[in-house]
């Protein structure tokens, strides 16, 4: 088998004709796997036509065939990144998936706050839909597996839980994750690069409002850098 | 330079504007999007002298009306269905003239899934992430985003003055394929040697759940023990292994991260021939 150094990574390497390859590490995380599929698609090489990361592989889709793979080991990650700090407005709906939530965690809705609102969570990759990020931080306890049947609807804009992960969708859309609020603020923004605002490494906290900061913030139909700002 | 003025009298089934897609957007989970049928949509940009990114209308598994309220050149590449300018007939893979007011219909005839309408000149509309590729579901790209609907006007910038005085075209069919190769994928060892084998020597059929996001197929129940623990990133063309036993093949609008095993694919330009089929047509996957 291949392989591949990047940075202080060790890739195995497979190689799909003259489509895409996939650089597989089962250890480095997401997170790193982000930050070097963020890395190749700024070094703009001429065969690389889009680059997707997840929790153990990097896809590379080609343009062109592929000469010279070893330039991918050029890539040599920022030692020093410097992550956003964002706070997200957070509304919380005592209607939403609590059941599944008590049931799975043992927690009931205040407990599961509590620890919730206190967690820094860490922005580790996109995913799923535009727009939408796979967070992580969450204490174990908080944990909750997806649903075994998916919504048909979640709303956009609602928070969920998927096992270790927060996420929010961008767009009404069936889901599986279990919902327990919904934000104000748009988290994507099509007219702008990079579309989304939150970037891998980044931190994200929750802040609990009332239905009528809800209602004013969404009235206001703020993106997350404009709530920042104002 | 003038404007030429096209309006939607009917939208068909589901048509957008579309060009050659988004690049090096899939990192942020946005699909490459773009026409299905790639070179179809080319033909009818080159035929016209166009650039072969200028977006075309992409009319899926019907036709389109529209009112030509200015003299327009245009051609349509794809998928006859049944096309009359005027209520006559009308070929494709050919420069058509419009006089100002013609209108242009259709039968309920198909040959294939996907049609390409391009016209001489640039089509003024929206664009997001430079593509001018439609993404309804987020309102990106041409037509600000939406399907085009009845009373839509398309713009059309038109530098020449004088008319087109040889019509070109060419003699070309596009014959629909019904057979296609068959990659293995990353978890092709998925499956067994035994269900490995069933894909080569059974028939599938594109079922009417079908989209731009991925078109899902009916053939031999695949039983696979093995499952992914973690969602892994798909492109257009990749064959993800449902559940239930079926395949489904990620298309141009389709996720770009997915929990299904990925036990195959098909190249980016066998994709335009599978683009073509209808719903209920059969096909067989070859061994590469």
């Amino acid at each position: 088998m291949k392989s591949l150094h990047i940075d202080q990574y060790e890739y195995e390497l497979q190689i799909f004709g003259n489509d895409f390859i996939i650089l597989k590490n089962e250890s480095c995380g997401a997170l790193i796997n982000s930050m070097i599929a963020k890395a190749i698609l700024e070094r703009q090489f001429d065969f690389v036509k889009e680059a997707i990361a997840s929790e153990e592989e990097i896809l590379i889709a080609l343009k062109k065939p592929i000469n010279q793979i070893e330039h991918l080991s050029q890539i040599v990650l920022e030692k020093e990144y410097t992550s956003q700090q964002w706070t997200l407005p957070f509304l919380l709906d005592s209607n939403a998936d609590w059941d599944e939530i008590q049931t799975s965690t043992g927690l009931n809705q205040e407990e599961y706050l509590n620890l919730l609102l206190q967690t820094n969570l860490t922005m580790l990759m996109n995913g799923f839909l535009p727009g939408f990020s796979y967070l992580t931080g969450l204490p174990k306890a908080l944990h909750c597996p997806r649903k075994r049947t998916p919504s048909t609807n979640i709303k956009s804009g609602s928070v969920a839980i998927g096992g270790p992960y927060v996420g929010i969708y961008p767009i009404d859309s069936p889901g599986g994750w279990n919902v327990i609020g919904h934000t104000p603020i748009r988290l994507i923004n099509g007219n702008r690069m990079p579309p989304s605002f939150l970037s891998p490494g980044d931190t994200v906290k929750l802040k609990l409002i009332d239905n009528e900061q809800y209602d004013l913030l969404k009235k206001m139909d703020l993106d997350l850098n404009a709530y920042h700002s104002s | 330079m003038h404007t030429i003025q096209v309006e939607i009298l009917k939208p068909g089934l589901f048509s957008t504007l579309q060009d050659q897609g988004r690049n090096g957007m899939a990192f942020y989970a946005i699909p490459q999007g773009g026409a299905a049928d790639l070179q179809s949509h080319q033909l009818a940009n080159s035929l016209l002298g166009n650039p072969i990114e200028s977006p075309t209308i992409e009319c899926i598994q019907m036709g389109i009306s529209l009112k030509f309220h200015d003299e327009c050149y245009f051609v349509i590449c794809g998928s006859n269905f049944g096309w009359m300018l005027n209520g006559k007939s009308i070929p494709i893979n050919k420069v058509i003239h419009a006089d100002k007011n013609a209108v242009l219909s259709f039968k309920n005839d198909r040959t294939m899934s996907k049609a390409y309408i391009a016209f001489k000149g640039h089509i003024k509309t929206s664009q997001s992430f430079n593509s001018y590729s439609t993404l309804p579901s987020f309102q990106w790209g041409g037509n600000s985003g939406r399907q085009l609907q009845k009373g839509d006007i398309i713009q059309i910038a038109h530098s020449g003055q004088g008319k087109i005085e040889s019509y070109p075209s060419i003699d070309f069919e596009l014959k629909p394929k019904s057979a296609f190769t068959f990659n293995p994928g990353p978890e092709w060892n998925y499956l067994s040697s035994d269900e490995q084998s069933k894909i080569f020597d059974s028939n599938f059929k594109i079922t009417p759940q079908s989209n731009r996001m991925g078109a899902r197929l009916q053939g031999p129940e695949l039983i696979s023990e093995l499952k992914l623990m973690h969602s892994v990133p798909v492109i257009p063309g990749m064959i993800q292994l449902l559940p239930s036993g079926q395949l489904i093949v990620v298309l141009e609008d389709g996720q770009t991260t997915g929990g299904y095993p990925r036990v195959g694919y098909i190249e980016r330009n066998q994709l335009n021939a599978f683009n073509q089929l209808l719903p209920h047509q059969g096909f067989r996957f070859i061994n590469k």
